[in-house]
This record gives C-alpha cells, structure tokens and sequence, in this order.
C-alpha cells in the first residue's frame, strides 16, 4: 500500500519540521527564567495560520509539541503535559483569533495581536494545569504575573518577527491551500 | 500593525497588569520556608535554621537547603532541573517548584506572631 | 491645549504617554508598601498590674490614627482604675477588704467587685477548689505577691501547714455573696482572675468606642477579638523550656472572639536546692503544683481562660482532664514535666505544634 501525500500534508510536513527545529534548539539553550522559554517556534503557527489556513496551524503546532518533546525527551513527563496545554490554550485562542476576524474585519488581528494572545494564553494554560495538577501551592501564585510578563514580551517579539517574514515570503499561489 | 493589533496588545497588558494588582505583594521579610508534596503541606522550617531537607516527592527525594535565611533546591531527581536552576529564594512570597516530582517550596513571612502567650 | 500638527510628533507623545503611563504603574506596583497592614496598625504599651500591658488595635480604612490612640489612652485610664481595685495589698477597694478580714471583721463586698466575686465563687466551686481566690496568705507566705519579695528557700514547713489549715478552716466564698467573714486565715488575691478580666474590658471598652479589632497582651495572657485585617490574628504559645531555636511551642490564629492564657512553673518562680518553687499553689497543700510545666486554656472570656489555666495546672497530670471538664472549657493543653504534651481534640484541631513536639490527643 502506498500512502501519497497531498500537496497540504507536504506543506504540513515542512512547516512542522522547521517548528520542531525550532523547539528542540530552544530546549537546548538554558533560560535565563527558569520555566519561561521564548517560544519562537510559534512564528511558524502564526505564519502557517495567516498565510495558510487554521486547520494547518493546528496540525503544526500539535505536530511540533509532540514530535519536539518526544526528541526533548519530555514525552508524557510533566513537561508534555504542558506543552500540550500551553499549545492547546494557544490554538483555542488562535481559533478565537480566526472567528473574530472573519466577523470584525474592521479591527482584524495581524501577526502581533495574535501572538501576543497565544502567548498569554499559552502561558496561562501552562500554568492553569501546573497549578492545578501538578503542584497547587499558592505561594506560586504569585510567579504568575511576571511570567505573564514574560509571555507578553515574547509574545511582541515573535509576532513582530513572523510580521517580518510574512513580508518578506511571497504570497500563497492561488489554488493552493 | 493594525488597530486590531494595537487594541489585543493593550488589552493584553492590561490583564497583565490586573495580574499584579492581585497577586503581586510586596516582598516581606521571609521567616519560613513552606514546602508540599503535591500541594499538600509537607512541613514549615524557620530560614534561621541551616539545613539539609529531604523530601521525598513522586519519583524520589528532592534535597532543600537552608541557608543564612534564604533556600534553594540542592538536588532533585527530575530531568529538567527547574528547580534547581531557579538558585537561591530568599523573599517572602518567592516560590520555585519541581513539577515532575511535585515538590513545591514557598517562603513565607509576615505572619509574625501577634503575641506570645506564657 | 492645542495639539500640535505634525503627525509623527502627535505619535510620538502618543506613544511617549502610554510608555510613561506604563513605567508609572510599574514603579507603583513595585514600591507599594506593606502598607494598609502595618500602617493600620496602632500600638500602646504600658505597665499596669504588675506586668507589662500591650493593646494593639487594627483600624479600619476610614478610621484616624489620633483618635485611636485617644481611644487607647482611655483603656489604659480605666486599666489602671481595675488595677488599684484588684490590688490585693493596695489602697483600693480589694485592699480595704483584705485589712478589714486581717481585723477579724465581716466584710461587706462592695457592688463594683461581685461581678467577679461571683465569677470567681463559681470556678472555684467547680474546679473542686483547686481555683481559690482566697489563697492571699498563702501567696504571701511564698514571697509571690511582690517581686521584692521572692524568697530563696522555701518557707517553714509548719507555717504552710498553719496557712493551709487557716485557709481549710475559713468558710467557703460563695456565689452571689454580697457579704464575706469573719476569716482570719483568708485574704483574696485575685492575681489567677482579674488579669484574664482586665484584657475582657479592655476588649468590651474598644469595641464600645468602636475597635472590634484588638487584641491585649497582660503579660502573656492574650485576647483577641476580630481580625487583623486580611487575616486572622495569630497567637504564639512560648514552650516552657525555651532552647535557642524553639522559644514558641505552638501557633494558632484567633478569628473572632477569644483568650490564649498560659500558666506555667516559669513565669515567677526561684530555685532552691535544685528544686523550683513556683508561684502556682496547690490550696490542699500549700505547695506549689507539681506535675506540670504549663498548661493553655483558649476560652471565649480572658477571666475564664485564667481561672481555668490555673486550676488545671494545679490538678495536674492526673486529673487535668477532669478539672477542664468540670469548668466548661474543652479547647486545653498541658505539657507535663517530661516536656510530653497532650491537647485536647477540640483544640488539636486548629493549633499547630512546632515541628518535633508530638501531642497526644485526648478526646
């Protein structure tokens, strides 16, 4: 039996390896905060999401969480489990995103705002379970809000950076997803 | 960027800053250390005290030391190392964790006692 | 104001607001005091009774610092009006009594003290008499009715039979007793009473001018009412035998309405051959309790904890249990001469011992 790719799962495929890259790189540089990463494979998410489509960007991103931590080496530890949550509050909102911009075009979302709302509410997911299941201490608490702040900043950061390259790729032929 | 864009920042960091309206405290003299297994009170140590803790958390002892008044993660049998990596908390309110192991620490302070019965 | 008209400027004091906006906020967030907590906090210190008194109050927002320690300067008037009363060997009314029993004369007890009287009647009859405000004589045989006279031996084994005949022999105070005597052997000392009552007053006094959140130190006897704003206020129990780590044997927070008072062989006490003689004296013998080094009493009222941490501690290891049950107090716990601690169930449930002191619950 042979499996034929589509042209989409190609693009899927090349999409979600440049995010894992991208992951297992960051893991690899110690963070200055601990638990705070940058998060920069979410460039490719956001860039899959406003060239392409969200039903792409959905499937890089959980692509990237499960194949980055599987090479991580984090797969079902405490660290999977996160991502996951952290991927999966991030795309609700990215759908969120979807949804707001085909109904308010008038304020649509660029690259930015989106990421700066991934980005808080992938760290609030994260958090959200940590807090919940993992540990529930309250003096951790009060970690919350400078690791939003955190996410913020990284959150401008990569939304500036996906902003850039968008400009720079050529846009999407038209017939293709 | 658009007005959309400039509109979710702004709103973005407003809750940010909400965060910190309410769960931000200013740092107070630490007196205690305040450590859980699983978010369950697994003992309370004075930051006078210098010391070695072991605790055993889901995969193995995490080591606490206290020292001179502040306390660090010494050991911890996660693969991470979060928690170690987070050094040395010596303010009240500072926390650190080590998720795999469930081992959480908080320093705890402003609760001084407000009188002494004898 | 005009604005000005280039649009790049316009932007850029745009901008330079909203990043001036942010670092301000910033700032505030992190320089804001503790304040609202410590700021609220009003504190007068003071001796009366023989002991160092502290008053605390917790104000509310709208509530001036001023007049608050206006409020405390009354409290501490009207304390030490209570104090020369209470005096056992002063010039108040207690002491006149004292003078007049010391003649061999009926007394008549005058209405501002037979609240107390009363009080005292009835714990001592409950307590089976081990709570006696009639010990006077007995208290000043041992030297424990004025630092100045702090014995360095114990006194004549015959004169505390004497005393503890004289007082076995006196006739009983009895409830609602408006007259008292003839009783040469008995004079009242109402030290193990009138403190834990004081800090009731000084509670009832604040609360009336409008301070439900106090709490009163009378030399380690401490009642708390309301809250120490955001949380409740939380109250230490000094171990008895202090090391340089451990000089609190428990914690506990106090949410409402209550009394921690301790009695132990520590608070007045000297040495003699080896041996402590403490200010804690068994009625039946003369003696002082032997058995245990401090007993805590939590109860809604400062004059029962007192009465009742003394009583306890003079039944001592045996029959303490008995005694806290007969005097209506359920929330105790007593160390006893090995340093082993047993708390009863109702108040193991919200004390924390410190960490290496086991208790024993008792039901």
């Amino acid at each position: 039996m042979r499996i034929t790719p589509s042209p989409e799962d190609r693009l899927v495929a090349g999409y979600a390896a440049l995010a894992i890259v991208i992951h297992v790189l960051e893991a690899g540089f110690p963070s200055p905060i601990p638990g705070v990463k940058p998060g920069l494979a979410n460039v490719v998410t956001l860039i899959v999401l406003l060239r392409h489509s969200l039903r792409l960007a959905i499937w890089v991103a959980l692509l990237r969480v499960l194949v980055g931590s599987l090479l991580v080496g984090s797969f079902m530890a405490p660290g999977f489990w996160l991502s996951t949550a952290g991927a999966a509050a991030s795309l609700l909102l990215l759908t969120l995103g979807s949804l707001w911009n085909r109904t308010v075009p008038v304020l649509r979302l660029g690259a930015p705002g989106l990421s700066v709302l991934a980005a808080l509410a992938h760290m609030g997911g994260q958090f959200a379970l940590a807090y919940t299941v993992f540990v529930p201490h309250p003096g951790l608490l009060r970690l919350l809000p400078p690791l939003m702040t955190a996410a913020l900043a990284f959150g401008l950061a990569t939304g500036f950076a996906a902003a850039a390259i968008l400009r720079q790729l050529p846009p999407v032929a038209a017939g293709r997803p | 960027m658009s007005r959309g864009d400039v509109l979710a920042i702004v709103l973005a960091a407003a809750c940010v800053g909400l965060l910190y309206a309410h769960l931000w405290q200013p740092a107070v003299t630490a007196t205690h250390v305040e450590l859980r297994v699983g978010g369950k009170p697994a003992g309370r140590y004075a930051l006078a005290d210098s010391r070695d803790v072991a605790v055993e958390g889901r995969l193995g002892t995490s080591v606490l030391r206290i020292e001179d008044g502040r306390v660090r993660f010494l050991r911890s049998p996660c693969r991470n190392q979060v928690c170690v990596h987070s050094g040395w908390l010596h303010r009240g309110g500072d926390a650190a964790a080590c998720l795999p192991n469930r081992v959480s620490v908080g320093l705890v302070g402003g609760d001084a006692l407000d009188g002494v019965a004898h | 104001m005009k604005l000005p008209e280039s649009p790049h400027l316009r932007l850029f004091l745009r901008r330079l607001a909203l990043g001036t906006g942010l670092a301000v906020f910033f700032t505030w967030l992190a320089l804001r005091q503790p304040q609202g907590d410590d700021g609220r906090l009003v504190q007068e210190e003071f001796l009366a009774m023989g002991t160092i008194v502290s008053i605390s109050l917790y104000l509310d927002t709208d509530q001036d610092r001023d007049a608050a320690l206006d409020a405390l300067d009354d409290a501490r008037h009207d304390l030490e009006t209570y104090a020369q009363r209470w005096s056992a060997w002063g010039d108040g009314a207690l002491g006149r009594i004292n003078r007049q029993l010391d003649a061999g004369e009926r007394v008549e007890i005058p209405a501002e003290l037979q609240p107390l009287f009363d009080a005292a009647a009835r714990l001592g009859t409950a307590s089976g008499g081990l709570f006696d405000v009639r010990v006077g004589r007995l208290v000043e045989l041992w030297g424990f009715d004025d630092e100045a006279h702090y014995r360095s031996a114990p006194p004549d084994e015959a004169a505390i039979e004497a005393a503890v005949a004289d007082l076995a022999g006196a006739p009983p105070l009895l409830p609602g007793a408006a007259e008292y005597g003839p009783a040469a052997g008995a004079r009242f000392d109402f030290g193990a009473i009138a403190k834990g009552e004081a800090t009731d007053r000084i509670v009832e006094t604040l609360r009336e001018a409008g301070y439900p959140n106090v709490i009163v130190n009378a030399g380690g006897n401490l009642r708390a009412a309301g809250r120490r704003g955001g949380r409740a206020w939380r109250i230490g129990v000094r171990h008895p035998r202090p090391g340089a780590q451990q000089r609190v044997l428990a914690t506990l927070d106090i949410d409402g309405d209550e009394a921690v008072i301790t009695s132990g062989d520590y608070e007045r006490y000297f040495e003699a051959d080896g041996e402590r003689y403490h200010h804690l004296l068994d009625p039946r013998s003369g003696m002082p309790a032997r058995g245990l080094q401090a007993v805590t009493v939590v109860a809604p009222s400062g004059a029962l904890a007192d009465a009742a941490s003394t009583a306890i501690f003079v039944a001592g290891p045996g029959q303490w249990r008995d005694t806290a049950r007969a005097l209506g107090v359920d929330q105790v716990f007593v160390v006893d001469a090995q340093g082993r601690i047993e708390v009863t169930a109702a108040l193991a449930r919200r004390i924390d011992f410190a960490e290496g002191s086991a208790a024993i619950t008792v039901p």
